[in-house]
């Protein structure tokens, strides 16, 4: 499955803890906060104008891939 | 009466004053009897922009062979017992407390995120593997930026891409406020455009404080609708020039913005409830407004109103405290410049200090803090259980 498959955030957001931050809920405190001083996004509550925008969609991939979380 | 008993792991602090070659003599001296014959494993120090940093970094790095020794200039000096200016505080944490510590120079003259990922390789040969690899919960980062040239945000990305989940906290040096230049060393080197970063293990638990006197005023958000990231500028909030929103949303005509307003109602990025706080640093000629720290295109900010500042910050280390599940061996501080002139103004500056408990800590007013990223008019910390 290639990143692009990932139409929203929420979808974005639930791949990132499934496949990178699945063992320690505080790991996901400090990536959400990095992802929403870098982008404007808050990968746990995205507004819904941003949820689907596929701007920036990639830009919050970008910055995860970044940070060594890439999304397949 | 009985005489407290010092644990092993407490930490020590000192706040020295007068000609460079005494206050080293008598910095070491105090830390030294402190330690009472334990290793320090760790010294930061803090020191006025009057002092020759040459005349600091040496003498303190020989004096303190088995520890990493680090420090930068400032724009005011502290520690849980005095705040002053034109002086140096210093904090010595001791072997127990933290295991193992990485202390590396990075430069930024140049492509800072390719000399912010050089430091971090040097670190990282250092402790002997990636900073992604160490257990957040038992590693820590201390960081010191230089304070004028506006690199914080990049060298926070390059960090953060290094060690997303490492808590790095730490402040922008200062320069006593002649806004000219300031200094950050490690062991005897020093640059005036670079950044010091500490990568510390340690055996006991620890608490990252934050915090803020500010809470959102009522009205919706700011939506930054164009913006000149790298000078930190606004350029239109909702499609309008920049201070006119602003000053609308306030309720204070353009031509009356000035430093007071701004104190009092910076904007703040509301991060799952938290202001990340941005601070107005000035009208720009084509209306924009430029800030202490970067905002991006279509984040929404609010307009910030000023709070308890003594208060929170009770509240904040008392937090700390409570989570460390008992009196805390040490702290390190960061607190912002905009919050040390509050402070003065009021008379508060005691109080302040009184706020931060009975913790021996040092800690430096700043140009700006870190946590994560760059932050404004906010008290960064870490403190040790």
């Amino acid at each position: 499955m290639s990143a692009t498959a990932l139409d929203s955030l929420h979808e974005v957001f639930a791949r990132l803890r499934s496949q990178h931050l699945t063992d320690n809920e505080l790991r996901v405190s400090p990536v959400c906060t990095r992802v929403m001083l870098r982008t404007g996004v808050n990968l746990r509550t995205p507004t819904p104008v941003q949820d689907r925008d596929p701007v920036l969609i990639k830009k919050v991939l970008d910055c995860l891939a970044e940070m060594g979380f890439p999304l397949r | 009466m009985t005489t407290p008993t010092k644990t092993d792991l407490t930490a020590v602090r000192a706040h020295a004053s007068g000609p460079a070659a005494d206050a080293v003599a008598t910095l070491t001296d105090a830390l030294r009897a402190g330690l009472a014959g334990r290793q320090a494993r760790a010294v930061l120090y803090f020191a006025s922009a009057a002092y020759d940093p040459r005349d600091l970094a040496g003498p303190l790095a020989s004096r303190f062979p088995e520890a990493a020794v680090m420090g930068c200039s400032t724009a005011g000096e502290f520690t849980d017992a005095v705040s002053g200016t034109g002086a140096i505080s210093a904090v010595a944490v001791p072997e127990g407390l933290l295991t193992q510590v990485s202390a590396v120079l990075g430069n930024l003259d140049g492509d800072v995120a390719k000399n912010t990922d050089l430091a971090v390789l040097h670190a990282e040969a250092q402790l002997g593997r990636p900073l992604r690899d160490l257990d957040p919960a038992r590693h820590f980062g201390l960081v010191l930026i230089d304070g004028m040239h506006g690199d914080e945000e990049s060298v926070n990305e390059r960090l953060g891409n290094a060690a997303p989940l490492l808590d790095i906290v730490g402040g922008s040096a200062g320069d006593d406020l002649a806004f000219d230049h300031t200094w950050v060393a490690v062991g005897s080197q020093v640059s005036e455009r670079g950044f010091a970063l500490m990568i510390c293990a340690t055996a006991a638990p620890f608490q990252v404080v934050k915090t803020c006197s500010f809470t959102p005023a009522p009205g919706r958000p700011l939506r930054i609708t164009k913006a000149d990231v790298p000078n930190r500028t606004v350029l239109e909030f909702d499609h309008r020039p920049a201070a006119a929103a602003y000053a609308e949303a306030i309720g204070v005509p353009v031509d009356e913005l000035d430093t007071s307003v701004w104190m009092q109602h910076p904007v703040g990025l509301m991060i799952d409830g938290q202001p990340w706080i941005r601070s107005p640093r000035t009208v720009t000629p084509d209306g924009g407004l430029a800030f202490y720290a970067q905002i991006l295109p279509d984040m929404d900010v609010h307009v910030m109103n000023a709070g308890d500042l003594v208060g929170e910050t009770a509240a904040a280390v008392a937090a700390a405290r409570t989570q460390l599940g008992g009196h805390p061996h040490g702290a390190i501080w960061f607190n912002c410049i905009l919050r040390r002139l509050e402070l003065d103004a009021e008379g508060q500056m005691e109080p302040f200090l009184a706020a931060l408990g009975d913790i021996p800590a040092a800690g430096f007013h700043t140009y700006g803090e870190t946590w994560l990223g760059h932050v404004n008019q906010t008290l960064t910390g870490i403190v040790f259980g």
